[in-house]
């Protein structure tokens, strides 16, 4: 049943049980209520009526019991009948008799009048309830019309709301899931306000949209195993016929998917009967294992066969459930393996040569080692012992090192010096033309004291400036340019040169 | 202008000769002539006044003799047409006596008489004719009295000739034009004719001042 339909036939039961209510409920109990309410005003207007018709009737004012009891029948439409009869019970009022009313709806008072102890007469009345209720019948009558109008205008209205916020958008809805169970991701869905079922369509757009892209990203995976250079079998755990087969595998089976849809396993695995197939993936159907890696050779179109290692499982994602078999030719693995056995062989035969020899060189470096190192051990010797002070520089002039000999001339400690230019140890203005010297004779090639002995003049740390004898050799030591400069402090030398002289002139 | 609280108030004012202008029924207009105090200056020019005398249409009672003894209804003691002057001539003219009921109105005399409260009833034509056909078929009429002159205004006799000929000019004036007319309706004055005693003098032999229940009736018994 529909929506708009259940929703109808609930309203219209609702309704008629609030009209049922009106009419047999409360209809009833108002007029029992208004019954009850007219017995007491009808009391109330009789005590009244008596109490002034009291005077008029000991003043014998007849016009005066005239004119009240007529408009007391004038006033209420309900009396239908009422007559006043004196002590004696003649008929006062009205001049001609009257006939009693009947009809169930008739009802009948009688009031005394009395004065003190007297009793002057007796009204009687007869009063029509129908009349009386007249207008609360009306009433009822009105407010069940309007009732059911109400009922009948607001069921209308929300069943035309229903249909336009609910029935119709849910319709539309509907349909337009059917659409999307059906695979047609594209038709977008009816947009239908933001109430629940705007957000249910939403919902489901947004679905939409996802699954769209999940189509898409399937149809892109289903692309990617198509083009996969491994073998991909699908086929039934059942009947064990392919379902799915890539490119791949169909290329180097030389199969087409029509051919291979009517095959199984068996036919491709000449290895393998049925039976024993079977069996063999038995240990996946009861899910004792995850997969099954094996190798085996696969048997061409054109019965030529190939190695193959395979990877085969249950996948249960879909049902019934099916077999994957991931398989890769491994014809070239082999050959690749195979060369690389023969290559591994040459190369441990290479190595092997190799090492003997580099035994060989070994002991022969070591033992040019041990020579080196003593003739070194013999020149630091010589150096530290010898008496002439020996310093060597680089090409830039710093001092790579200075013998205990030439230390003791400058008064420094070799590992204050070294690392230092030559320059600290030379008097202005040879101290600062000495790089220019230096530089000069890498360019030129044109030695201003290399290779000759020579006077110049030296600086000690303490400042003072003496004489020395300076010889400068160019060694090159691997490449780099060293300058050893070999000295000797010739001050006494000097003394006794000048005191000769002076006494030569003396003489 | 004054008015009086109820008929004995005005009545005791008359004797005393408080107004200087009054409007009068025929019986006090009688009164306050013999009295010499008031004058009167315009009377109603309309139609006398005339009691009746009703019984029920069935009613064995078809002459007023043969109400000797019986119960008659009376609005008041002191009404003119429908009370005084019936029972003056019943009592002078037909020697009878009645045993009368006062019922306060026309209305009731009549309703007395159709429910046989009593044989009779003293009425006026004006007021049976305005009953419903139901009491006014259910009634005739046994008897008309004579007719005594309308209601007049009178003027003190301490007033002035000259200004008791103003007024009385005035009224006879409202008299002719339309307006003057509607405004003495209300008193209610048909027509304003120049009224004289000798109008009321007549009524001084019909015995009424036996019937007079009322301060001028002392007043007449005192002199």
């Amino acid at each position: 049943m529909s929506l708009r339909k259940r929703f109808f036939l609930l309203s219209l039961v609702v309704a008629l049980a609030l009209v049922g209510f009106v009419l047999f409920y409360w209809a009833p109990k108002a007029e029992f209520q208004s019954l009850k309410k007219l017995e007491i005003d009808i009391s109330s207007k009789l005590e009244i009526t008596s109490s002034a018709l009291v005077p008029l009737i000991l003043q014998k004012n007849f016009a005066a019991i005239y004119e009240d009891l007529d408009t007391l029948l004038k006033e209420n439409s309900d009396w239908v009948a009422l007559e006043f009869r004196d002590a004696k019970g003649r008929r006062i009022f009205p001049l001609n008799e009257i006939q009693p009313p009947k009809g169930k709806t008739i009802r009948i008072y009688n009031h005394k009048i009395t004065f003190g102890k007297n009793t002057l007469g007796t009204l009687w009345l007869a009063v029509d309830t129908r009349k009386s209720l007249a207008y609360l019948k009306s009433q009822q009558r009105e407010l069940t019309v309007v009732l059911i109008i109400g009922i009948l205008a607001a069921l209308i209205i929300a069943v035309y709301f229903i249909e336009r916020f609910v029935s119709r958008p849910a319709q539309l809805l509907s349909q337009a899931i059917d659409r999307l169970a059906e695979g047609d991701y594209q038709s977008p869905l009816p947009e239908t306000g933001n109430d629940e079922l705007g957000r249910l369509s939403a919902s489901f757009n947004k679905m939409r949209k996802d699954l769209l892209k999940n189509a898409g990203m399937i149809e892109r995976l289903g692309q990617i195993m198509d083009e996969s250079v491994n073998e991909i079998y699908i086929f039934d755990s059942e009947t064990l016929q392919f379902s799915q087969v890539n490119k791949g595998a169909r290329n180097n089976l030389g199969y087409s998917m029509e051919e291979l849809n009517r095959m199984t396993p068996i036919d491709i695995e000449p290895e393998m009967t049925e039976e024993s197939f079977r069996n063999f993936v038995k240990p996946l159907l009861w899910e004792k294992r995850p997969f099954i890696t094996f190798t085996t050779v696969h048997r061409r179109k054109d019965d030529t066969l190939y190695p193959v290692e395979a990877r085969l499982q249950l996948s249960k994602i879909i049902e019934p459930p099916v077999f994957v078999t991931i398989v890769q030719d491994i014809t070239e693995r082999l050959e690749t393996e195979r060369q690389l056995l023969d290559v591994n062989d040459n190369l441990e035969k290479q190595v092997k040569e190799r090492t003997a020899q580099l035994r060989m060189e070994n002991e022969a470096r070591k033992k040019a080692q041990r020579v080196l190192e003593h003739h070194e051990e013999r020149l630091r010797t010589i150096l530290e012992t010898a008496p002439d002070g020996i310093i060597t520089i680089d090409q830039t002039g710093i001092i790579e090192s200075i013998n205990p000999a030439a230390e003791a001339i400058f008064g420094y400690e070799h590992n204050e010096i070294i690392g230092k230019n030559v320059r600290v140890l030379m008097p202005e203005p040879v101290s600062g033309e000495h790089d220019g010297y230096l530089k000069n004779y890498l360019k030129t090639g044109k030695p201003r004291i290399i290779g000759q002995a020579r006077e110049e003049e030296g600086k000690r740390k303490n400042g003072e400036v003496f004489p020395i004898s300076l010889t400068v050799g160019e060694t090159n030591v691997r490449g780099e340019v060293l300058f050893t400069a070999s000295l000797r402090d010739i001050t006494k030398y000097k003394a006794v040169e000048k005191s000769l002289r002076r006494a030569k002139i003396k003489s | 202008m004054t008015g009086s609280l109820s008929i004995p108030n005005f009545e005791a004012s008359i004797n005393l000769g408080k107004f200087d202008f009054a409007y009068m029924n025929p019986y006090q207009v009688l009164q306050a002539i013999k009295k010499q105090e008031y004058v009167p200056l315009v009377r109603n020019g309309g139609r006398k006044l005339q009691g009746i005398i009703v019984v029920r249409k069935d009613s064995p009672f078809t002459t007023p003799e043969l109400l000797d003894g019986k119960k008659i209804a009376f609005p008041s003691a002191n009404a003119l047409g429908a009370s005084i002057l019936v029972r003056a001539e019943l009592r002078e003219k037909f020697k009878i006596k009645i045993l009368p009921v006062y019922v306060q109105t026309h209305s009731s005399v009549y309703l007395s008489v159709i429910l046989g409260e009593t044989a009779a009833g003293g009425g006026v034509l004006s007021t049976l004719d305005k009953q419903k056909p139901a009491v006014r078929n259910a009634l005739k009429i046994i008897y008309k009295t004579r007719l005594a002159p309308p209601h007049a205004v009178m003027a003190n006799s301490m007033v002035l000739r000259r200004q008791r000929g103003k007024v009385r000019r005035a009224f006879l004036e409202m008299a002719k034009t339309k307006e003057g007319r509607r405004l003495l309706e209300k008193i209610p004055m048909r027509d304003a004719v120049t009224a004289s005693a000798a109008d009321y003098w007549p009524m001084a032999a019909w015995g009424l001042e036996k019937i007079y229940a009322g301060p001028l009736m002392k007043k007449a018994d005192g002199k």
